[in-house]
């Protein structure tokens, strides 16, 4: 364990009957950083942050969460804990201030703060006006978000979030990243989903689990541009242009792994208007996370397969 | 006791707003009402031959008794869904990861049981106070029915929780806990046809309100529903551990 890690999970195991479902799971998470926790139905993604949680136990391995042990000191851990399982915990017949009032006095803070708190939370997560309304009669994306705001009434330490945006639409999920990326920036968030151009668009880290086991753990996989031109310059060509890295060929026109996606493209069109290449198509590339998470899971066989 | 209190306030909060709760408690008081001018007209009718006996203990005596039945049978609705409908619904586990420990959990939820028990034994408690605009009430022995049926009501209420926290179903454990308190109120019974068997007495709630209802405050039967409160949240807190452990 890292001394600044706020999260730190070793060797996590789990089984389910005689079934193992996790196998040694270790994870670092420091402050500043969202790491992204990819795989498949059935990897044991909600497992594991169950069990970085303290809804279940672990046969095995440890968790500190700002340097308390989730085992000898539950309580002191958890309190610097927010989590959003994957269906939001709700009590449908209270309005939401009643609901994060009670969230607020559960994680025992001093009943003056309560109010700011609830009213911060509600602020930052879009329930502005709907503070006195009962939770069970709000739409989905609604409820969505009073769970995140429950997670996050106390400014906890760490963020553990499964699936968030399932169920939001799409603007809903816009500003849903837009709130854990600035969340991102003063705690740790653990970020489980299956959508990974949400993951490419706000982690730092990515974690990939399959059956059981961390398969991958680094940070984001290098920017990437996708390009297609009407008079194809070719690969070497291509290779020249500045920031441009590595080119590998898409599935329609280039692959470009480059350093700064927003400079290199401005770049890429100037060039390619000005030596008459016609630029057909020029977008960022997430088929290179979706490539990294079917080659490293059991997806891949599909793809060795094709 | 911080966190209890949180749990409780969550949990009161809640019951305040179900509304299958107070209905089936309303029903409970009504049903009580009725059985109350049951008792009191029957006095009336045989009041030279009742006369010896006295008001206290031909309507008051009777009347905690059938209330006594008529919480065992109610209980177990309340209850039934306290810890199985959380788990299926996501709050159980909502609740093991917030900073609270199991026995905060269990006595926040008791609690809220309580408030509405505690509502039904105040609505039933009051009726008998009626009789004080026409006769003469015993009210050392309405006090001692009173506190019995409190403790009554505490035991089956934990045992209520534990059958929830064992359960996967909210039926199931409804009908565990009917069973369980229907076996206890057999057993009197068992007791009465044979006198010999003292054992079923001994772990008969029901019979053990016998001695509040003559008007005595024993320490064998405060003893046994406290003790029988603690055995079931005992039980309810292996269960839930269990859960959160090796679920």
């Amino acid at each position: 364990m890292t001394e600044e890690a706020l999260l730190a999970a070793r060797g996590l195991a789990r089984f389910y009957g005689k079934r193992q479902v996790l196998f040694g799971i270790d994870i670092a998470l420091a402050r500043g950083e969202i790491l992204g926790l990819l795989g498949q139905n059935g990897a044991g993604k909600s497992t594991t942050l169950q069990i970085l949680c303290g809804a279940l136990g672990a046969h095995a391995g440890s968790v500190h969460i700002a340097g308390h042990d989730l085992a000898r000191a539950p309580v002191a851990a958890k309190r610097m804990l927010g989590y959003l399982p994957e269906v939001p915990p709700l009590c449908f017949d209270l309005a939401v201030d009643d609901y994060l009032g009670a969230c607020a006095r559960l994680r025992a803070m001093a009943a003056d703060a309560r109010a700011p708190a609830v009213s911060r939370a509600r602020h930052l997560c879009g329930l502005g006006d709907v503070g006195k309304r009962l939770i069970g009669h709000l739409s989905k994306g609604y409820q969505q978000r009073v769970g995140l705001a429950q997670a996050i009434v106390h400014a906890p330490a760490v963020l553990v979030l499964d699936e968030p945006s399932a169920g939001l639409d799409p603007v809903q999920q816009r500003e849903l990243r837009a709130l854990i990326a600035a969340l991102g920036r003063e705690c740790a968030v653990l970020l489980s989903t299956h959508i990974l151009p949400e993951v490419r668009a706000i982690a730092t880290r990515v974690a990939i689990l399959d059956r059981g086991r961390i398969v991958h753990d680094a940070g984001v996989v290098p920017a990437s541009l996708r390009v297609a031109f009407v008079n194809d310059p070719g690969p070497h060509a291509l290779a020249q242009l500045p920031g441009v890295r590595a080119v590998r060929a898409a599935h329609v026109g280039w692959s470009l792994d480059v350093d700064e996606p927003s400079v290199a493209a401005a770049r890429i069109a100037t060039l390619a208007v000005n030596l008459g290449w016609g630029l057909r198509e020029l977008e960022p590339d997430y088929d290179d996370l979706e490539y990294l998470f079917m080659r490293l899971t059991s997806g891949g066989n599909e793809v060795r397969a094709a | 006791m911080a966190s209890l209190r949180a749990v409780a306030a969550l949990e009161v909060m809640r019951v305040m707003r179900r509304p299958f709760a107070w209905f089936v408690l309303a029903l409970g008081v009504l049903a009580m009402a009725l059985f109350y001018l049951l008792f009191v007209v029957r006095y009336l009718e045989q009041a030279q031959a009742l006369a010896a006996q006295g008001v206290t203990s031909e309507v008051v005596v009777r009347y905690f008794g059938a209330a006594a039945l008529m919480s065992l049978l109610l209980t177990p609705l309340l209850t039934m869904h306290t810890c199985v409908a959380e788990r299926r619904d996501g709050m159980l586990a909502f609740f093991f990861t917030q900073p609270l420990t199991t026995s905060a959990i269990l006595g926040g939820k008791l609690c809220g049981v309580l408030v509405l028990l505690g509502a039904f034994w105040l609505a039933l408690g009051l009726m008998p106070i009626t009789l004080v605009w026409g006769a003469e009430l015993d009210f050392g022995v309405y006090a001692t029915n009173l506190l019995g049926l409190a403790l009554f009501m505490l035991a089956h209420a934990s045992l209520g929780l534990m059958c929830s926290a064992l359960m996967r179903q909210p039926v199931a454990a409804g009908v565990l806990a009917l069973s369980l308190s229907l076996a206890l109120w057999f057993a009197d019974w068992a007791q009465r046809l044979d006198a010999h068997a003292s054992l079923f007495g001994g772990i008969s709630s029901v019979a053990r309100l016998r001695g509040f209802a003559l008007g005595l405050v024993m320490s064998a039967d405060v003893a046994y529903f406290l003790l029988a409160t603690c055995v079931c949240l005992a039980l309810a807190h292996w269960a839930l551990e269990g859960q959160r452990r090796y679920a």
